[in-house]
């Protein structure tokens, strides 16, 4: 008989939804269907079952063909290239546990690796501006408990957090806001009019590369002051209603994605929309929140933050400190100017995502991919090591975009054989040691 | 079976006098016996004191807000942030250490135990996953019970059975080993943007006070008989005149007996109380009100408190009290990073310079001084920083010697720019006040 595996925790985006339902074949072993989940959420468990799974580890032979080999091979193999390249860059992280994370930091500091999670690429500009002014923020609960003002800014979660709308931020109805949407004025600005924009009350076109100026212009308008006729393409006279509408919220909520991050101005652009939110405070309740995609990048940064005392980007290289510099510690300027010996790829797949010339830079190094799936990565790696999927295979804590930590289940069993992130990490960590203690590779 | 003697060290033990005398002490298996066998391990303490480990009551070092003053202020790393010789893993952070740093320094100082104050219960596991990650000492944490909804509810239909029901099943869910109040009712209304700066001010709502939330939890906790009494950060923290709010929230405490079978007699225990007992109407006319407070204190038995002793030092404060960070923001203009957070809590980060040749500042460490300094009874004061609130925990060895010593003290006193101003708007000078209650001191 196929069972029902409740509460399940969605391991793919940033909105961790926690209400899944999972059927699982009596011996364990197959995902049959999967309910409540988002259409990508939902392939993540099919992955689980998708013929062609790579289950042992492959190394890249000199013919470009891969051939299998043994987990021993594999990880003698990756610890020997860690022991001996002066810079490694660990890069990944945001799919896999806290746990696994905090086993790869040890053995970055015994390496004296550059620790580096996908936030470089994506919210680190949102990082570099909470560094500078701070942020007020809440939870995604509080949003949908009491938020009448929702403003969705440069993001566009019908495509990227499916869920997160009919959970918190627009239809829910919660322990204040019993009218649901009714009860809740919804904005969306963005230069096109997305999926995201059709459920705003109010659409605002905003002429690419204006986010800035908009933003100081609201910050303006709610201090009453004068504004040019248009800016950014928005009449004054619309910015000052919105101005006086937001003032007027009960409890109003920010969130922004890459529309923010990646224009013109980045970390500026979320400076000054976190010190409007920050402005908005004096008058009535606001919180701003970044909407963080890939789904326990918020974790990695977490425990970078209680290990190292950054979010991303750790040099441990040195050895005796940690060190964060945006442009220099960042995985990306590492490859570009060639700066790291050797990759180890772990949770997420740099190759789908970094700009070219820093993958063809790290496709000349001696690269080390730790991922369920074939992807961009795996391809330009020497060794590939599959491991199990984390949230469906194997459980772990990860945080949710509003940095709530919730421990994922385990649905299945892993293939037979197959290592979980922590117990390879382990396993490297052990041969590290042993490698150091013989004094090195 | 594992034996050790720790040989040649000078002793200390309050509880049975002895006061650094040069004595052997024999362990097995992690109890002190009489004698070992002649294959004990032996670790020389000559010109070392040998202690119990001393614990912390009430630090931020583990969490979601101390994790947000770590990564939004890498500022704090130019500080003492290398690795040390024989240590295993990197140190960073000057106020708001990582976990690292945060174990191996109270080792240092012979800290074997540390509370963590306020765990929002949606974030335990965050608490949790620090205090795994935290090297040498023990750690645990007090779950935050004053602006929890179903507790507030509960309360306003006077049903102290349920409150204690839902206490304890938040207790184990959150594996926390008491109730922390943080600005009752105060926190929950700013959620909407607003405060309870009086115990008698409605909260949002709720239709309660918080003079009701303090006493229904104080009923509550009893009712449970838990270890600890209920642990209270009181409303109106930090604002000139705020004793008379402090003074109100202890009085709750009058004629409530402590019920349980392991002899703790407080049913209230007031956390840095350096932080409420000012005196004045505004920064301007600020003075100390330690000494009204403190022998209210010495008065009531059934009441302990620790200090919250501002150590002058740049600093990271955070608390669960949201309103009181936002205030603060507005008062200092640095970086103000909050939580709002379902059902109970709104934590606050905002970075501090306590600038000694500030008349406030100094003033604020004087009137740390003087609440520890008047306690008659010291075994029901304890010595905090609010780490990192008033100073982080490493200058614990300065504040005893402030509290040892009147000449340290005094140096440090008579050196401020605007010494006169502390010295009116503070006793702390005037040594004969002093005289009786420092009477415990060696």
């Amino acid at each position: 008989m196929p069972k029902e595996v409740t509460d399940v925790i969605c391991p793919f985006c940033g909105t961790l939804c926690d209400d899944l339902i999972v059927t699982v074949s009596d011996d364990n072993k197959t995902i049959l269907g999967v309910k409540n989940a988002c259409a990508i959420g939902a392939e993540k468990f099919n992955h689980q079952r998708m013929p062609g799974r790579v289950k042992r580890p492959r190394m890249r032979q000199a013919d470009g063909s891969y051939k299998e080999i043994t987990y021993d091979e594999a990880i003698d193999w990756t610890a020997k290239m860690l022991v001996k390249s002066r810079k490694t860059l660990m890069y990944g992280w945001a799919s896999t546990s806290c746990q696994a994370m905090s086993i790869g930091h040890d053995i970055a500091e015994k390496v004296g690796a550059i620790v580096d999670n996908c936030a470089t690429v994506c919210h680190g500009s949102s990082l570099i501006a909470i560094e500078d002014v701070g942020v007020p923020s809440c939870t995604l609960g509080e949003v949908k408990n009491r938020a009448d003002r929702v403003i969705f800014w440069g993001c566009n979660p019908a495509h990227a957090h499916p869920r997160h709308m009919s959970r918190y931020s627009i239809f829910p109805r919660g322990f204040f806001t019993v009218k649901g949407h009714k009860g809740r004025k919804i904005y969306c600005v963005d230069c096109r009019y997305t999926d995201t924009a059709k459920c705003a009350d109010e659409f605002i076109q905003i002429q690419q590369g204006f986010d800035y100026e908009l933003l100081d212009a609201l910050r303006t308008a709610a201090r009453g002051e004068a504004l040019p006729d248009t800016v950014g393409g928005v009449p004054k006279e619309k910015i000052y209603e919105i101005a006086e509408d937001l003032k007027n919220a009960r409890f109003g909520v920010i969130f922004f994605g890459m529309g923010l991050t990646h224009t013109m101005g980045r970390n500026h652009n979320i400076d000054i929309a976190i010190n409007l939110t920050r402005d908005l405070n004096d008058y009535t309740k606001f919180a701003i929140m970044a909407m963080r995609g890939h789904w326990n990048v918020t974790g990695s940064g977490q425990v970078l933050g209680w290990q190292y005392g950054f979010p991303y980007a750790v040099d441990l290289s040195r050895r005796d400190q940690a060190r964060h510099q945006t442009g220099e510690t960042t995985s990306v300027d590492l490859l570009n100017r060639n700066e790291v010996e050797a990759c180890f790829y772990i949770a997420t797949d740099p190759g789908a995502h970094f700009p070219v010339n820093a993958m063809i830079s790290s496709s000349r190094k001696p690269t080390v991919t730790v991922d369920p799936h074939i992807n961009c990565t795996t391809e330009i790696s020497d060794i590939h090591i599959p491991v199990a999927l984390v949230g469906v295979e194997v459980g772990g804590c990860a945080y949710r975009m509003d940095n709530v930590p919730i421990e994922t289940r385990k649905v299945v069993d892993p293939p037979e054989g197959v290592l979980t992130d922590e117990e390879l990490l382990t396993k490297i960590n052990q041969r590290v040691d042993e490698l150091l203690a013989q004094g090195g590779a | 079976m594992s034996e050790y003697i720790i040989k040649n060290g000078r002793v200390f033990d309050p509880v049975q006098g002895i006061k650094g005398d040069k004595k052997d002490i024999f362990v097995r298996d992690d109890k002190i016996v009489d004698s070992v066998g002649s294959g004990a391990k032996i670790i020389d303490a000559r010109d070392k004191t040998v202690m119990a480990g001393a614990i912390e009551v009430h630090a931020h070092v583990a969490g979601p807000k101390v994790n947000a003053g770590r990564w939004y202020r890498p500022e704090d790393k130019h500080f003492d942030s290398h690795k040390t010789a024989g240590i295993t893993r990197i140190e960073g952070g000057k106020s708001i250490p990582t976990v690292f740093k945060t174990g191996y320094e109270y080792a240092r100082m012979g800290f074997t135990f540390a509370m963590e104050a306020a765990m929002p219960p949606l974030y335990a596991r965050h608490v949790h996953e620090e205090i795994h990650d935290t090297p040498i000492i023990d750690e645990a944490a007090l779950p935050v019970f004053g602006n929890n909804w179903f507790i507030l509810e509960y309360l306003k239909n006077q049903e102290i059975e349920n409150t204690a029901a839902y206490i304890a099943w938040i207790l184990n869910q959150t594996k926390g080993y008491g109730v922390k109040v943080v600005n009752p009712g105060g926190t929950e209304a700013w959620a909407w943007g607003l405060n309870c700066l009086s115990i008698h001010d409605p909260v949002p709502y709720f239709d309660i006070t918080p003079a009701e939330i303090i006493t229904g939890l104080m009923a509550a906790n009893e009712y449970l008989g838990l270890p600890h009494s209920m642990h209270l950060h009181q409303n109106n923290l930090g604002n000139p005149g705020n004793y008379t709010t402090t003074l109100e929230s202890l009085k709750l405490a009058e004629g409530v007996k402590a019920k349980n079978n392991f002899g703790r007699e407080q049913v209230l225990h007031s956390t840095h109380l350096q932080f409420h007992s000012y005196k004045g109407t505004n920064w301007g006319d600020f003075e100390s009100g330690a000494k009204e407070v403190m022998d209210y204190v010495n008065r009531q038995k059934n009441l302990t408190i620790d200090t919250g002793n501002v150590t002058l030092d740049e600093t990271t404060t955070m608390t669960a009290d949201g309103p009181f960070e936002h205030h603060l923001h507005g008062l200092n203009h640095l970086k103000w990073f909050n939580v709002d957070v379902e059902l109970e809590t709104a934590a606050g980060v905002v970075p501090f310079i306590y600038d000694p040749n500030n008349a406030v500042f100094a003033s604020q460490w004087a009137v740390g001084l003087e609440i520890a300094l008047y306690a008659n009874d010291p075994m029901r004061c304890f010595i905090t920083t609010d780490h990192p609130n008033a100073g982080p925990f490493t200058r614990y060895p300065r504040v005893y010697s402030w509290l040892m010593s009147k000449k340290v003290r005094d140096e440090r006193l008579n050196t401020f720019k605007k010494a006169d101003k502390v010295i009116s708007a503070t006793t702390l000078a005037n040594s004969t006040a002093r005289s009786r209650s420092m009477s415990w001191q060696p």
